[in-house]
């Protein structure tokens, strides 16, 4: 292979942030991963000894470093990947300094072996705090195999600074996670001591990454979020309202696939479930930010961390609806107890309508790998065995762990008024816990050697019944309970695979069939009655359901627009007076470019110079809005969706802005006969479960909630 | 502090004032009725800050002093009481009042009268009498028509012009329009122009009398108006800008005039917009050969189809509007007959009544 690695000029490298990149064990996995990532490897291997300390190994199968230029790999500002200060504007690789290897280097002992396809022989070079003390040719297969020892060996004073072996491995662990969520497409594995930490397929699907990180019960929550507009792309995977945590620890992003903080990006997510989650309660959320590089700043931060966007306004707008829209699209159903739905609803949702693997898949996988982690029981077993270990190891903090959560069930019946955040609790509570304890496991899997991944062999009943004391055993059968159809489930789910690839027009057929009947159920419900004119309270076949009618009958009202608009545009109401606007240039402009838009949606707008407009007629739908606010919003909306072809997000707001407007509204009262037919006009609807907004339009309360609310089982 | 008072009396003076009552809880005092026991008589005052009302009542006055009382507690207490004589008896140093009557027994506390607002008084500005059943019926018929539009406070209410001794009065929303004219006795000499906000207009609408020998006086400041009627005065701030001239609106030249029988139009609007409620109240209407045709169409539900007799003069047309406007200058109307004049498709319409009241209301058509 041709010398590929050059040295970057003074002026380039001097653009380049400058600043600390190894600061912990942690920082060397990055790095290298990092580079293993931009060499194109489809597997990667890292193995680590002593929390890092003694050895970090990072093995790819990557393009590998050509034989002239492996020494220049060790300098400062050596670097493949951009030659130009114009490049650092449109960084696609994870690396852009040339700055990693050589602070590696100079810090600790260095073995690098690698080889490129050309080469027919590889390379191996051996630096010890930045001296070069061994070259020489080995057999190799094309790579790269990175051993890092004895870090900060020649810094006495940053060894010190080292936290405990169980710390330092928690945050490789973390970083190596991230990392792999950001590269579904490739295959992961973390060892630690010899024990295998962390594994992922690479199958190139993120939730597939995810189960294999995080376990089944977390994926059974989770929605999909894909979404497109103002040349930002979001997608990821986001957990449905019910699963929550207490911090934002849980919400990783990525920039074109490059792992980043942002609270630009957690807010845009705190927007878009706005009123779906108790307060102070966030989602767990996989989210990747795909923009053209022109718009990201990347080099902001030494460890690149973090990243700075040309207009954060957009992306983190375009995260709200992206969000906005999968919540939507779940077509999400709160229940008071949700536990049991979601599986079924999950089932439905993601596990039947997108297989998570292909049937073949799933075989391959699991013979590559000892222990299975795929399976439903594996995955309940893992975290039953997880309580054990805690048991097990006799750690009292997990006691403690325990009797909180059987206390959390039994508040169910003592304030009802948590009653649905205190089982929504539960849920999130297993899944919280499972995440927490990530560095619980890592400090058992070394001090136990415990293999976290091996839960399936475990048989948790017998470990159950090995410790003593009748409170420890209960979360045990109570979170058994809580999947009583994991081996139909997994049946269904192998069904639907081979449904799946029995050809897509069956599948189309069954969508749309989904589509019609998902309000059927409401148009049997027998109404009660009002409570706080507010909410309507309906008898159904199981239990009853609350029904927002506000919210119920903007849904109606919108499906009635919508329908309108599409078929003849909305109805013009001439304005006696005119109103008169200023706007600025640009707002001008927009309107002038988009006058047919106007026109369709009932606006009469006349340019009369200047800066000046004269609206002459408006939407004549409902009395009592204000035009003004109406017209300048769709204006700002026109201004910030530069993508003419896609007027349909525009006709949707203002649609569901009228209707809004229209409905009917909390505190009025309501005939029996009138909300009966409130609820035959919703079970009409498309989307009978959520608001133009995306509110929740229904909840459940099932018979069966109502008997274990009252301890009847 | 103490005074007698009959039940009666008592609570429709606390009805009277207890409309201009803050709703708001920003000032915790605002939300009672300032009760001062005056030489022979009783005033009562609630003030929301934005409209102020005052009413005077004959009682039986045993002691002075003043106390405000908290105004929907002290409503409820006074209408439950048997209609017989209550005494009210105030404790100024504990601010609170001791009501008695008949076997019935209760202690209400209350707040300070120093620190309740005073009502500004007005004492120049230009002086108006008008006869109250006149000015009753011309805010009732101008106040359909007004604004709710925050975006657009100044139509937030009705505009009043004098000009020597003819009085208008007008408002908008934009989407119809109401205007009145009348000659009053005691003109002025400047010429007056005055936003009276909605709220206000439904005070005067409810407490303007209908006996015809009653006048009310109005006053004017810059940015106030009191409406003196005999032992109520009602004081409200003015909404300041600019009122849009929408006299030019008024058609001129309509080219189809009908007249019909306002409780048949009436009818058949109401009963078309039983199928138009669905369809955004969009009602068509056709007028043809003595004939008027309403009808409103909804792909759903069905459709409507009403025909009128009706005087016609000129030519054939055809437009659609919000029935629900054309419903609100019908109702408030109460000639037997009414006058629609068209000017086009696109054109707003007039209806007036047919007698000699200078009453216009304008409709503004709906494209579809
Ligand atoms: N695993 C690998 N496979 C192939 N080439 C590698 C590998 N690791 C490093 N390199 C080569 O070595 C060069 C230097 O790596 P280094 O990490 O120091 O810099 P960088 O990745 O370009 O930038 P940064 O400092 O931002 O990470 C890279 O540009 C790349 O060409
Ligand atoms: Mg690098």
């Amino acid at each position: 292979m041709a010398s590929k690695i050059e040295i970057l000029d003074n002026l380039v490298a001097n653009q380049i942030a400058a600043g600390e990149v190894i600061e912990r064990p942690a920082s060397v996995v990055k790095e290298l991963i990092e580079n293993s990532i931009d060499a194109g490897s489809t597997r990667i291997q890292v193995e680590i000894e002593d929390g890092g300390r003694k050895l970090i190994r990072v093995l790819d199968n990557g393009e590998g470093i050509a034989k002239d230029d492996v020494i220049l790999a060790f300098e400062r500002h050596a670097t493949s990947k951009i030659r130009e200060a114009s490049d650092l504007f449109s960084i696609r690789t994870l690396g852009f300094r040339g700055e990693a290897l050589p602070s590696i280097a100079a810090v600790s002992k260095v073995t690098v072996k690698t080889r490129t396809a050309e080469d027919t022989v590889g390379s191996l070079l051996r630096v010890e705090g930045g001296e070069l003390r061994e070259q020489k040719d080995v057999g190799m297969a094309v790579g790269t195999d990175f051993t890092v020892e004895d870090i900060f060996f020649n810094t006495p004073a940053r060894y010190k600074y080292l936290k405990t072996v169980t710390t330092e491995l928690g945050q490789i662990s973390d970083i190596f996670n991230r990392i792999a969520l950001a590269e579904p497409q490739i295959a992961m594995t973390l060892t630690h001591n010899g024990k295998l930490i962390s594994r992922t397929p690479g199958t190139d699907r993120l939730q597939d990454t995810i189960l294999s990180i995080f376990g089944r019960e977390l994926v059974d929550s989770l929605l999909q979020v894909e979404h497109e507009e103002s040349y930002v792309q979001v997608s990821g995977y986001i957990t449905d309202p019910t699963v929550h945590r207490s911090s934002r620890k849980h919400q990783v992003f990525f920039v074109n696939d490059r792992y980043v903080r942002s609270s630009l990006l957690s807010r845009g997510v705190d927007d878009g479930y706005a009123n779906l989650l108790p307060p102070n309660k966030y989602p767990i959320v996989f989210l990747s930010v795909n923009i053209n590089p022109i718009h990201v700043d990347v080099n902001v931060h030494p460890a690149k961390f973090e990243v700075k966007f040309s207009r954060p306004e957009i992306v983190m707008d375009t995260v709200t609806k992206g969000i906005r829209r999968a919540l939507l699209e779940a077509n999400l159903l709160p229940t008071f107890k949700p536990i049991k739905k979601i599986v079924d609803k999950q089932s439905k949702s993601i596990i039947q309508e997108k297989s998570l693997f292909e049937q073949d898949q799933i075989e391959d996988f699991n013979t590559s790998m000892s222990n299975s982690i795929l399976d439903d029981t594996g995955a309940e077993a893992s975290i039953d065995a997880s309580r054990r270990t805690d048991a097990s190891v006799g750690a009292s903090t997990s006691v403690d762990k325990e009797i909180t959560y059987s206390e959390d069930a039994r508040s169910v019946s003592e304030k009802s008024g948590d009653t649905q955040y205190v089982q929504n609790l539960s849920t999130s509570g297993r899944v919280a816990e499972r995440m927490k304890d990530m560095d619980h496991l890592l400090e058992h899997a070394q001090q136990k050697n415990w293999d976290p991944l091996k839960g399936r062999g475990l048989d948790s009943q017998e470990k159950g019944n090995s410790y003593s004391g009748g409170k420890k055993s209960l979360p045990l059968s109570s979170s058994r309970r809580q999947y009583p159809g994991s081996d139909r489930e997994a049946a269904e789910f192998a069904d639907k695979n081979t449904d799946q690839r029995r050809g897509s027009g069956e599948e189309v057929q069954k969508v749309d069939q989904k589509l019609n009947n998902r309000g059927s159920f409401i148009a049997e419900l027998l109404p009660i009655g009002q409570i706080h004119q507010t909410y309507i309270i309906a008898q159904g076949k199981d239990g009853f359901y609350v029904l927002d009618q506000h919210v119920v009958h903007e849904r109606i009202l919108y499906e009635e627009l919508m329908k309108t608009f599409r078929t003849r545009g909305l109805p013009s109401q001439t304005l006696l007076i005119p109103l008169t606007l200023e706007l600025t240039l640009k707002e001008i402009q927009a309107i002038q470019e988009n006058s047919a838009l106007f026109d369709k949606l009932g606006f009469a707008v006349e340019h009369f110079g200047g800066n000046t407009v004269i609206i002459r007629a408006v939407p004549g739908q409902i009395d009592g809005r204000p035009d003004k606010d109406l017209f300048l919003e769709i204006v700002d909306l026109i201004l910030e969706d530069k993508n003419a072809g896609d007027r349909a997000e525009l006709y949707k707001y203002l649609i569901t802005t009228l209707s809004c407007k229209g409905a009917i509204k909390a505190g009025e009262h309501l005939e029996q006969g009138e909300m009966i037919r409130l609820l035959q006009e919703l079970s009409k609807t498309e989307n009978p479960l959520f608001c133009p907004h995306g509110r929740p339009i229904l909840f459940h309360i099932s018979e069966h909630d109502l008997l274990k609310a009252f301890q009847r089982i | 502090m103490k005074f007698k008072i009959s039940q009666k009396e008592f609570y429709e003076g606390i009805q009277i004032v207890q409309r201009a009552v803050s709703n708001k809880n920003t000032l915790p005092i605002l939300s009672g009725i300032l009760i001062k026991v005056e030489d022979t008589r009783l005033k009562l005052v609630a003030t929301d800050l934005e409209i102020g009302i005052e009413c005077y009542i004959n009682a039986e006055i045993i002691s002075k002093g003043e106390l405000v009382l908290p105004a929907s507690h002290l409503s409820n207490v006074i209408r439950e009481l048997p209609s017989m004589t209550v005494m009210v008896q105030c404790d100024l140093q504990n601010k609170s009042a001791e009501i008695l009557c008949g076997h019935s027994q209760f202690t209400i506390n209350g707040f300070s009268a120093d620190d309740f607002p005073i009502l500004p008084k007005i004492e120049d500005g230009t002086h108006l009498s008008i006869n109250q059943p006149l000015f009753k019926e011309i805010v009732e018929q101008v106040k359909i028509a007004t604004s709710t539009d925050e975006t657009q406070p100044f139509l937030n209410g009705a505009l009043l012009r004098i000009v020597d001794n003819q009085l208008k009065m007008g408002s908008t929303n934009s989407y119809r329009l109401a205007h009145r004219e009348a000659i009053i006795e005691t003109g002025i000499d400047e010429k007056l122009e005055v936003i009276i906000p909605n709220k206000t207009l439904d005070e005067m609408a409810r407490l303007l009398n209908d006996d015809q020998e009653a006048t009310v006086n109005l006053q004017f400041t810059n940015n106030q108006i009191l409406f003196d009627l005999e032992n109520i005065t009602i004081i409200s701030r003015l909404i300041e800008g600019r009122f849009p001239n929408y006299e030019p609106v008024i058609p001129k030249n309509s080219n189809t005039f009908i007249k019909l029988n306002r409780k048949e139009l009436l009818q058949a609007v109401k009963r078309v917009s039983l199928i138009a409620a669905a369809n955004s109240n969009i009602i068509r209407t056709t007028v043809t050969n003595g004939q008027m045709i309403l009808e409103s169409a909804n792909s759903e539900i069905g459709q409507a189809h009403e025909e009128l007799d009706i005087d016609m003069e000129g030519s054939g047309v055809e437009i659609s509007f919000n029935a629900g406007y054309l419903l609100d200058g019908l109702k408030i109307l109460d000639t037997d007959d009414v006058q629609l004049c068209f000017s086009g498709k696109f054109s707003p319409f007039i209806l007036r009544p047919t007698n000699e009241i200078n009453y216009t209301y304008v409709v503004s058509p709906l494209r579809s």
